[in-house]
């Protein structure tokens, strides 16, 4: 106590360049010794200072909870579609194959629209003597009729006496070599045989034949006759072509969701659509939000039931010892060998497609590293004087696995099982690419993958944005696991 | 003598016991893919097309498919362990499945020791170069191919290096490269090219990695102070010093990667049309050809366990504590 | 050690490429083939096997139809048959008995003559319950006499009801007239086999090259398995100067649509086997290729699962399904293949009527509304009020998962989801499971389809016999099954195409036992000069027999 009031009184005394306590030798004092001084910091407090330091790791942190975000919230946000059908699998075939767009003006149109009837002139003479070949004109006065649309472009022409039907062809604006004309001079060669009129009589035909919003088209409407002998087919000269963009249009059942003042004949504004649509007119971004979904549940649930089994395997194997532990360390070993991709499509070839089998089959093969390395530390933590004490106080091996030994391999085990997350996602595409995985239609990242990747060449954006969605997810799982190693358990640092 | 004789009594029973174990695990492979596939739906003989019940009585009795299973089962552990026989395919008349495998592995194998070769050879200059210049512009160009490659599957790339490599239309980005390199198709070297690179970058990365974190380790080990004290040229001593004895665990490390990557190279295959194993397997299992998928699991599943057997002696043989430990 | 492995990588690539080029020498250019007459197609798979009596495949077949010849052949035109290594054919007035005179000059590729015993054997081998073909029932569907009993095991094969005469002269004995039966005998498991070649090889008998000896123009030359194979002009068919080809070759088996188009684009092959799925066809659009379909011969429908206790066991809701479905637009938008054309009916168009001018599905001239919405919500009220449900149960609709299948399922799906206000689940399995379970009976709705056999409507009406295995509803009614059995005994052609007419109108119309969609097209793209080439229906397709570069 006196060594107290002499430093409060040697602090009140610094105003003095020199006092009395400043020539008092200092004594060891163990109460001072066992102070502490610092914050008493948890293992996890001091793990996430660490991990503060580490720019990438934050950085990926940061991205990995923004695409979580986007996957819990986003579906929250998808428009109702006034059905059953959820929104990320809803398809509209006025829409198939669109560009990412901000939203189009569209024009309203009917439901259901019915092509308009075929027109047949019914006085014309079906079986005059069919021409030559060279002696063939072309129809004349080819036109459009009403509003072209993607739900069909009416073409209507003269017809003639002594041909055996028409044939139309239609090439899209883009593809059009040099110029119209010579599209007109060689439409068998050029264009796409769109259908074969049997008739002469017939003068008007509705295309509809995979239209795409985003072309224009021109037609060329060709006479020709079938020479009854050979069974050989001769095309007439092609006077004409007709030119057309196609009017984007939405029905009206569909225009109401968006706009609920909608009119035929109107327009409204269409739907954004950030990745576009696939080939059924589903929207791919929200395709991808509900994947993200099923892709990270995956990755947290499959290495979270590995790592149970390889928990309670491991521990068993380490905490038993002896003959046991050998034997099931053998078993691990002859797992480790078996070519786990083969059999996990066996796998799920066996089981069927879905969440529970594609579960299974990722789990089955998943658990031997967690199980290893659970041993490993297991066998080091037995020897520690507690759980020789825990277990002699009489616990059980449920008791002794998760209350003693689970909670010191906590660092260790996270560690394992961030670096597990990365290779879920991939597994899932793999299996997906393969035609197996999940049931379609469910959106999965794979599934997204597997659809767009079968048209990668006539629409890459389909499969480039998905794939980078993707890409930057793995990038920020694996920099997440390195950055969680180097934190958590810093004896792990530079391995591997 | 004696301590002598006692390590390479030790050795034999490492090897001994190695040896069992492969043995084991095949036998449990086949097992496994045995019941598996039996209890995978559809039948080989389900046809469009009906067949009369005698008809189907005979193809069946043709393939041992109307004995009980356990009768099945025991057959083919037979032909297999005691023949090598892996029966025939049920799709294509007439061909076993031991020439399929003759056939089809090799394609297979080649690509993936390309590939391996390819990533091995890139990995190790990156690696060394990455050492030499840490925390340069290479060393972070380097890193970050690692991290790519590490983190990014195979086929991602496959189908990237496609598109841009071969298939590129002018239109989409104002310039083309179409026909590059040929986007599908196995014959020339050229072939190569396109599989093999999207396949190594996962091996170059993980050499990368390696190769810079055991050069970083052995730069500074006293007897690569020693040699540079003693004025040993740069390249000598990065050669003879310090590769020789980085690369050791790299060694140990090339057989898995080789059976690892041939079997990622399945949709690799697939996209660029190369008739390898990858192919036979997606056409098995469409066909539900039960035997060529068990003959081509278990086969490729010995040729992983060969391999890490020879790597695990190999290990025994580099590091004595191993078969001490064991 | 660097150096080494440097040295070990390097000779490594090198030796690896060297060893590759083995597995397929690269090929001839565009231009070198027009010269060589030599054609390079895509087989889209190992034919599954090259016995033209086992089993008939589309792979097969292709390779079958060349290397080998039947009685009768395709013409140019490949929708007629002519005679082939048959010079004459004698039926009698009763058409009970065919008799064939062989070709004199008709020679075995090995320059052996061809013998009317060759065809005695093959059609024996094709019955014979212990060789177990695949294809034993068009014995049975050709009416040869004993055929039926000889594939159930109860008659030996050497009372099939059809002989050798003498070296020359083959004679088939009908139970029952068959008015295509001349048709039959260009289908490939009725080509000839030679008894001492199958000795031979025994159970390698059409396994390679040696093993494999036709009679027809082309010669298989090069198999490997897997990879590649050839077959070349061979001089000893007795019609050798119509052959205008030197080779067809097979460089490569691809399978991805996106790697045949390109090898097509960039003058690696002048033909593929299959056919541009949708995006290929925009791709050919772009390149400017010129596009050519054809009617494949196959109808695809919906059948419904009509065992007691499933749900399409109930007619009101067949019929809404038959009402509500919006062909055209599943036809133009979602499969986009032009000359894909919506079926009302079971039997395709390029099968004949009661004339040569007609066909089946003009006299037949069945169809109704499409996507008739307000007929189907009867129906479907009609189903809930006998039911007493409000609201129609969920079901599963089974199909392919090959990606353009996939693609017309959740279309199909999402339609039927709207339509029918329930819940619809999809299954999608590989080819073979969706079969099983077809037969096995585990499923509600399946799109499925049907090729046909044989040059005649009966290939497809015959399927929705009671007793029929590949009628997997199955839709069993006694009155279709007796208008079906008076057809078959009907030797009048007007008055049977009248009751098959009669009989698809009763089932697809009046009961909804098959729900038709649509009637399958294919379009491909070939090398620019190439002509004379035909792509059937039936047979050998593509058939390359007359084809030749211009």
């Amino acid at each position: 106590m006196t060594l107290d009031a002499k430093q409060k009184s040697g602090t009140s005394a610094l105003t003095l360049p020199l006092n009395e306590s400043m020539f008092t030798p200092q004594r060891a004092n163990p109460e001072e010794a066992e102070k502490i001084v610092r914050p008493n910091l948890t293992y996890f407090q001091d793990a996430y200072i660490r991990f503060k330091k580490n720019k990438v790791g934050v950085v990926c942190a940061y991205f990995l909870l923004f695409i979580t975000s986007v996957g819990v919230l986003g579906p929250l946000f998808f428009p109702h579609m006034g059905d059953d059908v959820s929104y990320e699998n809803s398809l509209n075939t006025d829409f198939q194959n669109q560009a990412p767009t901000l939203g189009q003006s569209l024009l309203v149109a009917e439901e259901g629209v019915s092509s308009p009837d075929v027109l047949i002139k019914e006085d014309l003479n079906v079986d005059a003597p069919l021409k030559s070949a060279e002696a063939l004109t072309a129809p004349a006065e080819l036109t459009i009729q009403g509003k072209p649309t993607v739900d069909g472009i009416t073409l209507q022409w003269v017809p003639s006496e002594g041909v055996s039907g028409y044939e139309i062809f239609r090439i899209a604006g883009e593809h059009i070599k040099g110029d119209l004309a010579d599209f007109q001079k060689k439409p068998t060669e050029q264009g796409l045989s769109v259908t074969k009129v049997d008739s002469p009589a017939q003068y008007s035909y509705t295309d509809s034949l995979g239209l795409d919003p985003a072309q224009s088209f021109a037609y060329a409407v060709v006479a020709f006759v079938v020479n009854p002998e050979t069974n050989e087919t001769q095309y007439g000269p092609s006077s004409q072509v007709v030119m057309t963009g196609i009017t984007k249009t939405i029905s009206l059942s569909d225009a109401l969701h968006i706009d609920p003042n909608a009119q035929v004949g109107g327009t409204v504004q269409g739907r954004t659509f950030l990745f576009g649509t696939d080939n059924l007119g589903r929207d791919i971004f929200a395709r991808m939000i509900m994947g993200t979904r099923v892709n990270f549940s995956l990755a947290l649930i499959v290495p979270t039931i590995c790592l149970l089994l390889g928990l309670i395997y491991g521990a068993v194997s380490g905490l038993k010892g002896g003959k046991v532990d050998m034997l099931m360390m053998r078993i691990i070993e002859i797992l480790d060998t078996l070519p786990y991709l083969l059999l996990m499509i066996i796998l799920q070839l066996v089981m069927g497609k879905g969440m529970v089998s594609l579960i299974v089959a990722l789990c089955a093969f998943g658990w031997t590293g967690f199980a290893r390395v659970i041993r490993g530390e297991v066998l080091r933590l037995r020897e520690i004087e507690f759980v020789h004490a825990s277990r002699l106080l009489g616990a059980s091996m449920p008791r002794l696995i998760f209350k003693q030994i689970a909670p010191n391999l906590i660092g260790l085990i996270l560690v394992v099982w961030s670096s597990q997350l990365p290779g879920v996602i991939v597994s899932e595409a793999f299996l997906s690419l393969l035609g197996l995985g999940l049931e379609a239609p469910a959106a999965s990242w794979g599934m997204v993958l597997n659809e767009s990747a079968q048209q990668f060449q006539t629409h890459p954006m389909q499969f480039l944005l998905p794939a980078m969605v993707m890409a930057s997810s793995l990038l920020a799982f694996f920099l997440l696991g390195d950055a969680l190693t180097d934190t958590l358990d810093p004896k792990l640092r530079g391995r591997g | 003598m004696q301590v002598v004789g006692k390590g390479k009594m030790l050795f034999f029973k490492y090897v001994l016991k190695r040896v069992l174990l492969a043995i084991m695990a095949v036998f449990v492979l086949a097992s496994l893919t045995f019941f598996l596939t039996r209890a995978a739906p559809g039948d080989p003989f389900t046809k469009t097309k009906e067949i009369p019940e005698a008809t189907m009585a005979n193809l069946k009795a043709m393939y041992g498919l109307d004995k009980p299973i356990y009768v099945q089962y025991a057959i083919q552990m037979q032909k297999i362990f005691l023949h090598g026989d892996f029966g025939t395919s049920f799709r294509t008349v007439g061909r076993d499945v031991n020439t399929i495998i003759k056939e089809q592995f090799p394609v297979s194998a080649q690509l993936g020791l390309f590939a391996v070769m390819m990533g091995t050879f890139l990995g190790l200059c990156l690696g060394v170069i990455a050492s030499l210049y840490r925390n340069s512009a290479i060393d972070r160009f380097a890193m970050l191919l690692c991290v790519l490659g590490l983190a990014l599957p195979g086929f991602l790339f496959s189908y990237l290096f496609q598109y841009f490599f071969a298939v590129l239309p002018v239109t989409d980005f104002g310039f083309s490269a179409e026909n590059w390199l040929p986007s599908v198709g196995w014959g020339s070297w050229k072939h190569f090219i396109l599989p093999g690179f999207s396949l190594s970058l996962g091996v170059t990365a993980t050499i990368t990695r390696m190769t810079r974190s055991q050069m970083v380790d052995v730069q500074f080990s006293d007897y690569v102070k020693t040699a540079k004290a003693k004025g040993v040229s740069t390249w000598r001593l990065i050669i003879i010093h310090e590769l020789r004895n980085a690369v050791l665990p790299i060694l140990t490390i090339l057989g898995p990667l080789l059976v690892g990557t041939m079997m990622g190279a399945l949709i690799t295959e697939n996209i660029f049309g190369i008739p390898g194993l990858g192919r036979v397997i997606l056409n098995s299992v469409v066909n539900s050809d039960y035997n060529v998928i068990m003959g081509v699991t278990i086969f490729e599943g010995s040729f992983l366990v060969l391999i890490i057997l020879v790597t695990d002696i190999l290990y025994g043989i580099i590091d004595p504590r191993i078969r001490v430990s064991h | 050690m660097i150096s080494k492995l440097l040295k070990m990588s390097l000779m490594g690539s090198v030796l690896t490429c060297t060893l590759a080029q083995d597995v397929y020498a690269a090929g001839l250019s565009l231009e070198q083939r027009r010269k060589a007459k030599e054609v390079y197609i895509n087989l889209i798979d190992e034919p599954p096997s090259m016995d033209p009596t086992k089993q008939a495949d589309a792979v097969s077949g292709m390779w079958l139809g060349h290397i080998y010849e039947g009685l009768m052949t395709p013409d140019k035109t490949g929708r007629n048959y002519v005679l082939g290594s048959a010079e004459a054919v004698n039926v009698s007035k009763d058409g009970l008995q065919y008799t064939y005179t062989i070709r004199k000059n008709a020679k075995w590729q090995d320059g052996k003559a061809l013998s009317a015993k060759d065809f005695e054997f093959a059609f024996r081998r094709l019955v014979d319950p212990k060789f177990a073909s695949e294809y034993s029932f068009i014995a049975i569907t050709a009416q040869i006499v004993n055929a039926e009993e000889i594939v159930k095991g109860k008659k030996a094969p050497s009372e099939l009801g059809a002989k050798a005469l003498n070296d020359s002269t083959f004679q088939v004995q009908l139970k029952s007239p068959v008015a295509f039966f001349n048709s039959l005998m260009a289908f490939n498991v009725f080509f000839p086999v030679r008894e001492d070649i199958v000795k031979k090889f025994g159970d390698k008998f059409s396994t390679n090259v040696e093993s494999i000896i036709g009679n027809g123009p082309f010669k298989l030359t090069r198999w490997v398995h897997e990879s590649s194979m050839r077959m070349e002009k061979a001089p000893t068919y007795w019609n050798a100067s119509a052959i205008k080809l030197n080779a067809i070759d097979a460089p490569v088996i691809l399978k991805d649509g996106g790697a045949i188009y390109s090898q097509q684009i960039t003058g690696g092959l002048d033909m593929d086997m299959g056919a541009l799925d949708r995006d290929r066809l925009k791709l050919a659009q772009k390149d400017k290729k010129a596009i050519s379909s054809y009617q494949d011969g196959s109808v695809w429908w919906f059948e419904m699962n009509q065992r007691p206790q499933k749900l399409f066991s109930n007619q009101n809701l067949r019929q809404a399904l038959r009402l509500v479905l919006n062909r055209s637009e599943f036809v133009n938008k979602v499969i986009a293949i032009p000359g894909t054309k919506v079926a009302f009916g079971i039997v395709p168009e390029f099968l004949p009527g009661s004339k040569p001018s007609s066909t089946f599905r003009k006299e037949s001239g069945l169809a109704w509304k499409d996507n008739d919405l307000a007929s189907a919500k009867k129906y479907i009220a009609a189903y809930l009020a006998e039911t007493k449900q409000t609201k129609v149960p969920s079901f599963t609709l089974l199909g392919d998962d090959r990606s353009a299948a996939k693609t017309q399922i959740e279309y199909l799906q999402g339609f039927l989801k709207k339509a029918f206000q329930t819940e619809v689940k999809i299954d999608l399995v590989p080819f073979k499971t969706r079969l099983q379970r077809m037969q096995d009976g585990q499923f509600d709705l399946v799109m499925a389809g049907w090729g046909p056999d044989y040059f005649d409507s009966m290939t497809f009406m015959d399927l929705f016999m009671s007793n029929n295995e590949n009628n997997h509803g199955p839709f069993k009614d006694a009155k279709f099954d007796a208008m079906i059995v008076s057809a078959q005994k009907e030797n009048d052609v007007a008055k049977r195409t009248a009751i098959l007419t009669a009989a698809e109108k009763y089932l697809v119309e009046e009961k909804a036992g098959v729900v038709p969609v649509y009637q399958r097209s294919r379009s491909y793209i070939y090398s620019e000069g190439l002509e004379g080439f035909v792509r059937p229906p039936l047979g050998a397709d593509p058939n390359l027999r007359y084809a030749y570069w211009k």
